[in-house]
């Protein structure tokens, strides 16, 4: 028994310098260099691993209780950023540990060089999209992921609302043998589209990553929120 | 020698001290005459008795027809002990020394008259007091409680923690010293859709004063510390707890052994992990039923 009270009044003197807060959860705006868009997360778990001017990488490592799994890849990688110049999602598969999970994974396809490509650093499957139709873009990213990867496709295209009223549309893919990639598009007006996309090993169709996604601002809406 | 022969001789002619009687001292009785040997038990003779209505001439009847009739007589005999005759003593001789008797007409028998003064008795009623059940002199020394405090989640929903705990009084008079055990899930707008249940288990001291009587008031400070499970995106992270609070509230004793508890307070608990921590301040309240 005091060793309880010995323990909880050492904790306190430690916890000086601990900050109020509603919840135990810290919630962390991002805003991009360039100001396309804005977004907010909450850490842990989200945790913040590239960033340029144009776009975010966020990611969450793989923990149990709190303990760290040595070598293992994040259970979740989210990039954002205009479509024309954030990642593709080859390369967010392949960070996730995809190739790596056993034999029977497809490897993901070679995608054949097309002129141009490394002047825009444009995803080949979108050099033929209105890259500032979010639909379009949307498409395009859905048919890549079931025809090129063999996804499933877990949740169609539907339409998505932010709490700023900013409309977009998202959807899910499952790709074997477990990973689920959800991605959102948002039209930002005459610049390419705004694209979330996020892959892991766990279904992606939950309230904490709708709730998250809803806090995504594009350019356009910020500016409309300042005026 | 001569002197002396004297004293004595006066002494002996003014025989001893007659002492004045002393204040509300009782005279003796003048001893009765001595009844000669063989004489005739002396029979009770007519007197001055205020006889009962009863045995009263009808003529002074007619005369105060209202007069009391339940005078009690007493007739008492020198050679016998005061006795206390009734209207309608069956006894022979009783009735025999009321109507008077032939004899030597010697009145040697005095009368007093009794009055009844007293109310007669009421019968006995209910019960109006009772001696009741002393209140407790210590509070509760087991509480089954429920406890609730409210947050808010990393997303801003609303996270309302239920607590069941159990506490120990072992201090339990003027000052209360009182051990707190407590295992809480989350509710609220995020357990509400399924999404996770968070977990928490807290063990507090508290230390306090109340005044112990039916309806128990108290104040108690406490601290604690423990863990939480918390999950938020599929992930599982585990965060120490530890606590400050203060609780003030009412212990009601229901029953010798059973007490209604309830109080509000405040609540701020600490939540470390991965390098930092938080805390909340946060209005709480508690119910249970103590032992």
């Amino acid at each position: 028994m005091w060793s309880a009270v010995l323990l909880a009044g050492s904790l306190m003197v430690g916890g000086c310098d601990a900050v109020p807060s509603d919840s135990y959860h810290t919630r962390v705006k991002y805003t991009a260099e360039d100001e396309s868009f804005s977004m907010e997360f909450i850490s842990p778990p989200w945790e913040l691993t590239t960033e340029t001017s144009t776009s975010v990488r966020l990611e969450i490592a793989a923990e149990i209780f709190g303990a760290s799994i040595e070598d293992a890849p994040p259970t979740h990688v989210l990039i954002a950023g205009a479509v024309d110049g954030a990642a593709g999602f080859d390369t967010i598969i392949e960070e996730l540990g995809f190739g790596d999970l056993g034999p029977d994974i497809p490897d993901i396809p070679d995608i054949p060089d097309i002129p141009g490509e490394e002047e825009t650093g444009i995803p080949s499957y979108l050099l033929d999209v209105d890259l500032s139709n979010h639909r379009d873009v949307a498409f395009a990213e859905l048919r890549y992921l079931t025809e090129e990867l063999g996804g499933l496709v877990v949740n169609g295209l539907t339409a998505f609302v932010t709490d700023a009223g900013e409309g977009g549309v998202v959807f899910q893919v499952g790709i074997e043998p477990g990973v689920f990639v959800r991605s959102f598009y948002f039209d930002r007006g005459q610049d390419a589209a705004l694209r979330v996309g996020v892959a892991s090993l766990f279904q992606l169709q939950t309230i904490d990553m709708d709730l998250m996604l809803k806090r995504v601002q594009s350019d356009r809406s910020m500016e409309e929120q300042s005026q | 020698m001569s002197v002396v022969a004297s004293a004595m001789s006066l002494l002996l002619w003014l025989g001893p001290p007659v002492l004045p009687p002393k204040q509300g001292a009782r005279e003796p009785a003048p001893e009765p005459p001595a009844r000669a040997a063989g004489a005739p038990e002396r029979a009770p003779v007519d007197t001055e008795v205020d006889l009962p209505r009863e045995f009263q001439d009808p003529a002074t009847l007619a005369e105060t027809p209202n007069a009391e009739s339940d005078t009690a007589v007493v007739v008492i005999a020198p050679d016998e002990p005061p006795a206390i005759g009734l209207v309608g003593d069956p006894r022979p001789d009783r009735a025999a020394a009321l109507q008077g008797a032939t004899g030597p007409g010697v009145l040697e028998y005095e009368t007093l008259t009794a009055v009844r003064t007293a109310e007669p008795a009421q019968p006995s009623g209910k019960l109006t007091f009772q001696r009741g059940t002393p209140p407790p002199v210590k509070s509760a020394m087991l509480v089954i409680g429920y406890r609730q405090f409210a947050m808010r989640d990393g997303l801003g929903r609303d996270q309302t923690w239920h607590l069941v705990g159990l506490e120990i009084a072992p201090v339990r008079r003027y000052v209360r010293f009182a051990l707190h055990t407590e295992v809480g899930v989350e509710g609220g707008e995020a357990a509400t859709g399924g999404d996770r249940a968070d977990l928490m288990v807290l063990q507090k001291v508290g230390l306090g004063v109340q005044y112990p009587y039916w309806v128990t008031p108290f104040v108690e400070a406490q601290v604690g510390v423990g863990a939480a499970r918390i999950e938020l995106f599929e992930r599982n992270d585990l965060a120490a707890i530890y606590t400050v609070g203060l609780d003030a509230g009412v212990q009601w004793a229901l029953l010798k052994h059973l007490y209604f508890v309830g109080s509000v307070g405040w609540i701020r608990p600490y939540f470390a992990a991965t390098g930092r921590t938080v805390y909340s301040d946060q209005v709480t309240f508690r119910v249970g039923i103590g032992f």
